[in-house]
C-alpha cells in the first residue's frame, strides 16, 4: 500500500496534507500577484498568501500541540486588515491619478 | 472517516475559490472575485475547526470575511470600475514561465515537505488546546509587548488611510 | 515595572513623540507650517538617542541584559543599542530635511512627522527583537509606515506609483517571511529566537522544515535589504518617493534589516550545519547575494542619469558589501572573535552608510524640492557656484560611499575587508577581490556627479531654484562632517562597534543564554559576567 492509502485508512489527517494544502494556496497566490494587473486582485492574491501561512501555524502549532503559532494567526489577522487599509487607499491614490487600477498603467516610473 | 471527507470538501473548496480569484476568466471582474474569496476564507475557516483553532476559525469569519473583505467590496463598488478602466489583462511569456516555476518550486516544496513530516496522524489535542483561555493566557503574558505594537500598527495604518485617500487634507 | 520601563525607554520616547506630533496636528490650525513639528520630533530622537547612550553604559562590556516583563519580546544588548543609536541618527538628521522641504512640495502635514517616529520604533525594536513575532509585527510597523510615507505627495503620480510598488512587493515579501517564520516554528515547536537556537543547536529540531524556512527568511529579508536578484522596487521607489523619505528609508531599514538578520541567522541558525558547509548553508546563500548585489547594483548605476535612481542602485551595491559583514561567523573558527568582527565590520560600516546617504539625499532634497521631481544629472550641473556648501557635501558624501581615505566609508571599507580576510584565514580573499574591484567601478558614477557638481555650468534654459532651508543645511553639513570625524578618528566609534558585536556572543550563542533565560532573573545590574572586551 502506498504511504498516501496508508494514510487515508487512519481515522485523523497527517500534518503533511495541511501542509500541501498551504502550499498550494500559497503558490495560487503567488501566482496572483506575479501575473494578474488588477491591483484589486493582486490585494487578494496578497490576503490568499496570509491565509496560506496562517494555516501552516495552526497546523504546526496542532502538531506541536502548543499554541504560540494560534498567537501568531491572531497577529497575522491584524496584519492583514492594517494592510488591507492601506492598499485599498493606494488603490484610491492610483485611481485618483490614472483613471485606473491596471498596474501596467504606473507608468510615470520608468522601469 | 467524517473527518476525512470533510477535510477533503473544505480543502478542496478553499483552493478552488482561490485559484478563481487569481485565474482570468472569472477573476476579471473583482467583485466575483472577491465573492469567491469569501467563499474561500468560509472553508479555510472550516480547516481550522479541523485544526482545534475554534478562536481562529471564528476570527477568520469575523474579521477576514467580516471587516477585509467588505472593504475590498466596498472599494470596488466605490470605483465602480468599467471594463476600459480595468484595463487589458496582458498575457506575456515572461508570466507563463512564471507561473511554471511557482507551480514547480510548489510541487517540489510540497514533496519535501510530505516526505520530511511523513504520513503520522496529528495526535489528539490537549484539553484546553485552542481555547480563548489559553490563547488569552499567552497574549496577556507572554506576546504582551508584540500585543502592544499591534496597537500602533493600526495607528499607523489608520493615518495612513487618512493620508492616503482623504481628498483634502487641511 | 519601573525598571522595565527604564530599559525601554528609547522605544518609549519615540512612541510618545510620535503621538504627540499627531495631536498637535490635530490641532494646529489648518494649512499652517508645520516645520517646526520636525524640531519636536527631532528633540524627542535626541532624547532617545540619549537614552540608548546612558542604557549602553548601565551595561557593562560585553555584557546583554535583558528586560524582565518583556524577556521573550526583546534583547536589550550592545548590539541592538548601538544599531538603535544608527537609526535613530539617520531619523533625526532625515527629519531636519524635511522641514522646509515638504511646504515645498505642497504636502506639509503633521502626519509626516508621526509617522517617521512610529517607522523609527518599528526599526529599533526590530534590531532588539528576541522573537519571531515580535520581529514581525516591528517589521509591519516599519513597513507599512514607510510604504505611506513613500506615497506622502499625494498630488504626484511619481509618488503615489512608488508607494503602490512598493506595498505590493514589500507585502509579499512579508508573505514570505511569515513563511519562514512558520516553517521555523514547524521544526523547533517555538516562536522564541534563543529557543529555536537551542533546538537547532542540540539536534532537536526537524532539519528540512528548518532549512526551508531559513531560506525563506533570507529571501524575505533579501526584499526588505534590497540585495540583488530581490532588489527590483528600489530604484522606482527611491526616486518616486520624497526626497527627505528616500534618505529615511534608505538609512533606516537597510540599519533595521542587517540588525535584524544578523540576530535571526546567529541566534537561531548558528549550528554548524545551518551555518556552513552544506550546499544550502546560509553561508552559501549570503555569498551568492553578496556577489549578484555588489554587480548588479554597480553596473546598473553606471547608466543612471539621475541622483537619487543613482543612489538606490549605489544602495544594492552597498548591501553587497554589507552581507559580507556577516560572512565573517562562518568563515571563521573562533566565534567570539568573529563577532567581535562583525561587529566592527556591519555596524561601523552601517554608521558610514548613513551618514553619507543622508548627506546625498539632504542635497537631492534641497535640488528637487522647487524643481521637477526626477531632476535628472543637469539640476547639479554648476551646483558649487550656486551653493559651495552643498556641493561640498555632496563631495564628501560621494566620497564615502565609493571609499576613498580620510571619509567614514574607508574606514568602513578597511575594517569590513579586513576582518573578513583575517577571520577567515583568506578563504574569501577572491571575494574581497571582486568587492574592491566593484569599489573601483562605482568611482565613475560617484565621481562623476562630483564633477558635474564642480566643471559643468549651470544650464542656462531651465536653472533650478536651489531650496533654502537652514535646518536642511545643518542636516547635511553634521552629515558632511561626522562622516569626515570618523574617517579621521574612527577609534572610538570602531570599538564601540566591536563592543556591540561582542555582546551578541552571549545573546546569540545557546551556551550562554540557556542559563540566563530559566533563572529568568534578569535585572539591570544581574547580567552575564561582565568581561572587558580589552583583556581577552
Amino acid at each position: 500500500m502506498t504511504p498516501l492509502l496508508a494514510s487515508m485508512s487512519q481515522t485523523a489527517i497527517p500534518l503533511s496534507w495541511y501542509l500541501a494544502v498551504a502550499l498550494i494556496l500559497f503558490a495560487i497566490g503567488t501566482i496572483g500577484v506575479l501575473t494578474r494587473r488588477n491591483a484589486l486582485v493582486v490585494l487578494m492574491s496578497v490576503e490568499i498568501l496570509l491565509n496560506a501561512v496562517n494555516l501552516t501555524f495552526l497546523a504546526f502549532a496542532r502538531h506541536h500541540d502548543n499554541m504560540d503559532g494560534h498567537v501568531v494567526t491572531f497577529f497575522v489577522i491584524a496584519v492583514a486588515a492594517a494592510e488591507a487599509a492601506v492598499g485599498l487607499a493606494l488603490v484610491l491614490g492610483i485611481f485618483r491619478h490614472n483613471r485606473s487600477v491596471n498596474v501596467d498603467s504606473m507608468t510615470a516610473l520608468r522601469n | 472517516m467524517l473527518e476525512q471527507i470533510l477535510f477533503w470538501l473544505l480543502a478542496g473548496g478553499a483552493i478552488l475559490t482561490a485559484a478563481m480569484v487569481v485565474l482570468p476568466p472569472v477573476g476579471r471582474n473583482p467583485l466575483y472575485g472577491a465573492l469567491s474569496l469569501i467563499l474561500s476564507f468560509f472553508f479555510i475557516s472550516g480547516l481550522y475547526v479541523l485544526l482545534v483553532a475554534h478562536v481562529m476559525a471564528v476570527l477568520q469569519v469575523l474579521v477576514y470575511a467580516g471587516a477585509i473583505m467588505v472593504l475590498f467590496i466596498f472599494v470596488i463598488m466605490l470605483l465602480n470600475l468599467s471594463d476600459k478602466e480595468l484595463g487589458q489583462s496582458r498575457k506575456t511569456t515572461a508570466q507563463f514561465i512564471g507561473v511554471l516555476a511557482v507551480s514547480a518550486i510548489a510541487v517540489k516544496a510540497i514533496m519535501v515537505v510530505s516526505s520530511a513530516t511523513g504520513s503520522k496522524a496529528l495526535m489528539a489535542a490537549d484539553a484546553g488546546f485552542g481555547t480563548v483561555d489559553g490563547l488569552a493566557d499567552l497574549l496577556f503574558r507572554q506576546f504582551l509587548f508584540p500585543f502592544e505594537l499591534v496597537s500602533i500598527l493600526l495607528l499607523v495604518a489608520v493615518i495612513g488611510a487618512v493620508v492616503l485617500a482623504k481628498r483634502r487634507l487641511t | 515595572m519601573v525598571d522595565d520601563l527604564l530599559l525601554i525607554s528609547p522605544l518609549l520616547i519615540v512612541t510618545v513623540m510620535g503621538l504627540v506630533s499627531l495631536l498637535v496636528g490635530v490641532f494646529a490650525p489648518a494649512g499652517s507650517f508645520k516645520g517646526w513639528l520636525a524640531f519636536l520630533t527631532s528633540f524627542g530622537f535626541l532624547a532617545a538617542l540619549g537614552a540608548c547612550y546612558m542604557l549602553w553604559h548601565e551595561t557593562s562590556a560585553g555584557a546583554a541584559f535583558s528586560s524582565q516583563s518583556f524577556h521573550y519580546s526583546l534583547t536589550l544588548d550592545h548590539f541592538g543599542l548601538a544599531l538603535c543609536g544608527v537609526i535613530l541618527l539617520g531619523a533625526l538628521l532625515a527629519t531636519l530635511t524635511a522641514v522646509h522641504y515638504l511646504p515645498a512640495q505642497k504636502s506639509d502635514h503633521a502626519e509626516y512627522y508621526a509617522l517617521i517616529a512610529f517607522s523609527a520604533l518599528g526599526m529599533m525594536i526590530m534590531v532588539m527583537a528576541a522573537d519571531l513575532l515580535t520581529l514581525f509585527v516591528a517589521l509591519e510597523v516599519m513597513s507599512i509606515s514607510i510604504y505611506i510615507l513613500a506615497g506622502f505627495k499625494r498630488d504626484s503620480s511619481f509618488s503615489t506609483e512608488s508607494a503602490m510598488k512598493y506595498f505590493i512587493l514589500g507585502s509579499f515579501a512579508s508573505a514570505i517571511l511569515l513563511l519562514g517564520i512558520s516553517f521555523t516554528y514547524g521544526a523547533t515547536g517555538t516562536i522564541s529566537m534563543r529557543e529555536i537556537g537551542l533546538a537547532v543547536a542540540g539536534g532537536d529540531a526537524h532539519s528540512e522544515l528548518a532549512l526551508f524556512g531559513m531560506v525563506m527568511l533570507i529571501v524575505a529579508f533579501g526584499f526588505k535589504i534590497a540585495a540583488a536578484p530581490f532588489h527590483m522596487w528600489t530604484p522606482d521607489v527611491y526616486e518616486g518617493a520624497p526626497a527627505s523619505v528616500t534618505g529615511f528609508m534608505a538609512v533606516g531599514v537597510k540599519a533595521a534589516g542587517f540588525g535584524a538578520l544578523a540576530r535571526l541567522l546567529l541566534t537561531c541558525f548558528g549550528a554548524p550545519e545551518y551555518r556552513d558547509g552544506s550546499a544550502v548553508s546560509w553561508e552559501t546563500l549570503i555569498v551568492i547575494l553578496a556577489v549578484i548585489s555588489m554587480c548588479a547594483g554597480n553596473l546598473m548605476a553606471l547608466a543612471q542619469k539621475n541622483l537619487k535612481r543613482m543612489l538606490a542602485y549605489s544602495a544594492i551595491a552597498h548591501t553587497g558589501y554589507l552581507l559580507m559583514a556577516l560572512l565573517v561567523v562562518p568563515a571563521s573558527s573562533d566565534g567570539e572573535q568573529a563577532l567581535n568582527a562583525l561587529g566592527g565590520g556591519l555596524v561601523f560600516y552601517l554608521l558610514a552608510y548613513t551618514l553619507a546617504n543622508v548627506a546625498a539625499f539632504g542635497v537631492a532634497a534641497a535640488v528637487g524640492a522647487r524643481g521637477v521631481e526626477d531632476a535628472g544629472e543637469e539640476a547639479y550641473a554648476g551646483l558649487a557656484g550656486r551653493d559651495p556648501m552643498l556641493a561640498f557635501a555632496l563631495t564628501i558624501a560621494m566620497l564615502s560611499l565609493l571609499g576613498i581615505p580620510l571619509t567614514a566609508g574607508f574606514m568602513g571599507k578597511l575594517t569590513l575587508f579586513g576582518e573578513l580576510l583575517s577571520s577567515g584565514g583568506g578563504e574569501y580573499l577572491w571575494l574581497v577581490v571582486v568587492a574592491v574591484v566593484n569599489s573601483v567601478v562605482s568611482a565613475y558614477y560617484y565621481l562623476r556627479v562630483v564633477m558635474v557638481a564642480y566643471m559643468q555650468d549651470e544650464s542656462a534654459e531651465k536653472p533650478i531654484a536651489l531650496l533654502k532651508s537652514a535646518p536642511l543645511r545643518v542636516a547635511v553639513g553634521v552629515a558632511a562632517i561626522l562622516t569626515l570625524v570618523f574617517g579621521i578618528m574612527p577609534n572610538k566609534a570602531i570599538n564601540a562597534s566591536t563592543r556591540a558585536g561582542y555582546s551578541l556572543v552571549h545573546t546569540s550563542n545557546p551556551a550562554t543564554y540557556g542559563a540566563r533565560v530559566s533563572a529568568a532573573k534578569p535585572a539591570i545590574t544581574s547580567t552575564v559576567e561582565p568581561k572587558d572586551v580589552a583583556h581577552r
